[in-house]
């Protein structure tokens, strides 16, 4: 596959993290639970700086017109929203005191996924 | 029905003597007896939310709720002519689980078993082999059906064979208090579910109270829902009317944005679109002084619903008993669907954060309940603003006690 079409062009920078543009919210919160503070920081400083071009790029379209390089950029910022807590708020990848610290994050449901 | 308060002083729960003020025993919280009570005089007398009339839009449309705290399986379907009725889930030959799938749209339901097919309003339509049955009259063999009635678009049903009130009479103020709010443009739906191991009222008590706040969700809480005047997230109002019971909780208006968030919500506000439509979902009677420190009014429909209203969007808690110490819990949010991006990410962003908050918080009722059965201690002790728990407690009691229980 030609690394180019993944994303839209202009976005070729972040070609480096497409593999947090994961449809699900199960998906990126396993990537997160499974990443490491540096991984996370990584696609974090990069991505947030981004995320004004990409709203103007695609902030304004409907969920369902995005082509399948659109909707991985959406995806993308979807992990943002995910990884910014462990970034922002724990400094951990897992919520404290939560079941996710007992290796027990399967126990709670995603069931709009 | 509501008592403003004075934040910092003790006097909420004088206004309800009834309630007392005494500690209340630890003993339902785990006790098989009890559990057995509940089930038998409590969930099968009361009114329960199982769903909402978005999920059965077209006739045809069904669900299947299943009700262990019943030890029955409901089935919820939209009729052709466009009635939604509740039956319990069983085949009328063998008493075989009639439908096994969650939802989905049929006009006709055939049990695996020995094909018996009923309709959407719960008739029998034909057995097979029906000359080899002895007497079968088929308008005797309908699906039982189960008391339902809707409020505000939310589907009730009622296990009692008559049941003692109207779903009208039984919800009395607080339901006519959600009169107004637009449910019905909140079509989308974000769920987390889990099975905690807790008792059912551990995991209602610790939505019902403020006052875990500053501690539980010390790491972004205290930014959120805490302002210098409320610094433990005190009720600005509450009030109890009958068996529900309402309850507000404070926003911080001077809250700053973490980074990321600053940006999603920056966006989602510059491409915002329907201005037009944009009117206050609350109805007058919510934060009725219009402060810019309210956050959402929660309202608990007893016994184990809760309904809280946010501007532009609501969210709930339910707790389905499974034994003295499981519960089902499911945490929902509910979204006017998005029409952009931007507003999408404004969405995810915010379910997320009620996730993390939930993940704090159902971790902490598991270690509530683990304690409970070492019987160390034997009481409970409330706060002033833990009012709403100490209600709970004496409205399940009056039921397990078979005392005359009204609106």
């Amino acid at each position: 596959m030609n690394e180019q079409t993944l994303l839209p062009p202009g976005f070729e920078d972040l070609n480096l993290y497409l593999d947090w543009a994961l449809a699900t919210e199960s998906a990126r919160s396993r990537k997160r639970l499974g990443s490491s503070m540096e991984e996370m920081q990584k696609f974090y400083d990069a991505m947030l700086p981004r995320v004004d071009d990409v709203m103007e790029h695609l902030g304004a379209s409907a969920l369902e017109a995005m082509q399948p390089a659109q909707q991985n950029l959406f995806n993308l910022c979807l992990s943002l929203s995910e990884v910014s807590f462990a970034v922002e708020v724990y400094g951990q990848p897992e919520v404290p005191n939560s079941m996710q610290e007992l290796g027990e994050a399967e126990r709670f449901v995603i069931v709009h996924d | 029905m509501i008592i403003d308060t004075t934040i910092g002083k003790r006097g909420l729960t004088d206004h309800y003597p009834e309630l007392g003020t005494g500690p209340v025993s630890t003993e339902p919280f785990y006790s098989e007896a009890h559990y057995e009570l509940e089930k038998q005089r409590l969930f099968r007398r009361t009114w329960l939310s199982i769903g909402r009339v978005e999920q059965v839009a077209e006739p045809g449309d069904y669900f299947v709720f299943d009700l262990a705290v019943a030890d029955t399986s409901i089935l919820v379907v939209r009729g052709e002519d466009n009635q939604i009725r509740g039956f319990h889930n069983m085949c009328s030959h063998r008493g075989n689980k009639l439908v096994w799938e969650e939802k989905g749209r049929s006009m006709a339901f055939p049990c695996r078993l020995h094909g018996w097919t009923y309709l959407t309003d719960g008739s029998l339509r034909s057995a097979p082999d029906e000359n080899m049955f002895y007497d079968l009259d088929k308008t005797r063999c309908g699906l039982t059906p189960v008391n339902l009635e809707v409020h505000e678009g939310f589907i009730f049903i009622n296990l009692q064979p008559e049941p003692d009130e109207t779903l009208s009479e039984y919800l009395g103020e607080v339901g006519r208090r959600m009169h107004g709010f637009p449910f019905g443009k909140a079509t989308v739906r974000y769920a987390y579910r889990a099975e905690l191991r807790c008792n059912w009222k551990v995991s209602l008590d610790a939505f019902c109270e403020g006052y875990h706040v500053m501690f539980l969700h010390k790491k972004w809480g205290r930014d959120t829902f805490t302002t210098p005047g409320n610094p433990l997230c005190q009720f600005p109002y509450a009030g109890i009317s009958g068996r529900h019971a309402v309850a507000a909780v404070t926003g911080n208006p001077d809250y700053k944005p973490r980074p990321a968030e600053a940006k999603i919500y920056e966006w989602a506000t510059k491409l915002q679109q329907n201005n037009e439509n944009n009117g206050s979902w609350l109805p007058p009677g919510v934060n009725p002084h219009d402060s810019p420190e309210f956050s959402f009014e929660l309202m608990h429909l007893f016994p184990n619903y809760l309904v809280h209203l946010v501007e532009g969007t609501y969210f709930t808690h339910q707790f389905w008993p499974l034994s003295p110490d499981r519960t089902l819990w499911e945490g929902c949010t509910y979204y006017e669907p998005a029409d952009n991006a931007a507003e999408r990410f404004r969405q995810e962003h915010l379910h997320l954060l009620r996730r993390e908050s939930w993940l704090e918080d159902t971790r902490a009722m598991e270690s509530v309940q683990a304690m409970l059965k070492s019987g160390a201690k034997d009481e409970f002790i409330f706060h002033d603003h833990e009012m709403l728990l100490r209600h709970t407690y004496k409205t399940v009691m009056d039921y397990v006690k078979d005392n005359a229980v009204t609106s």
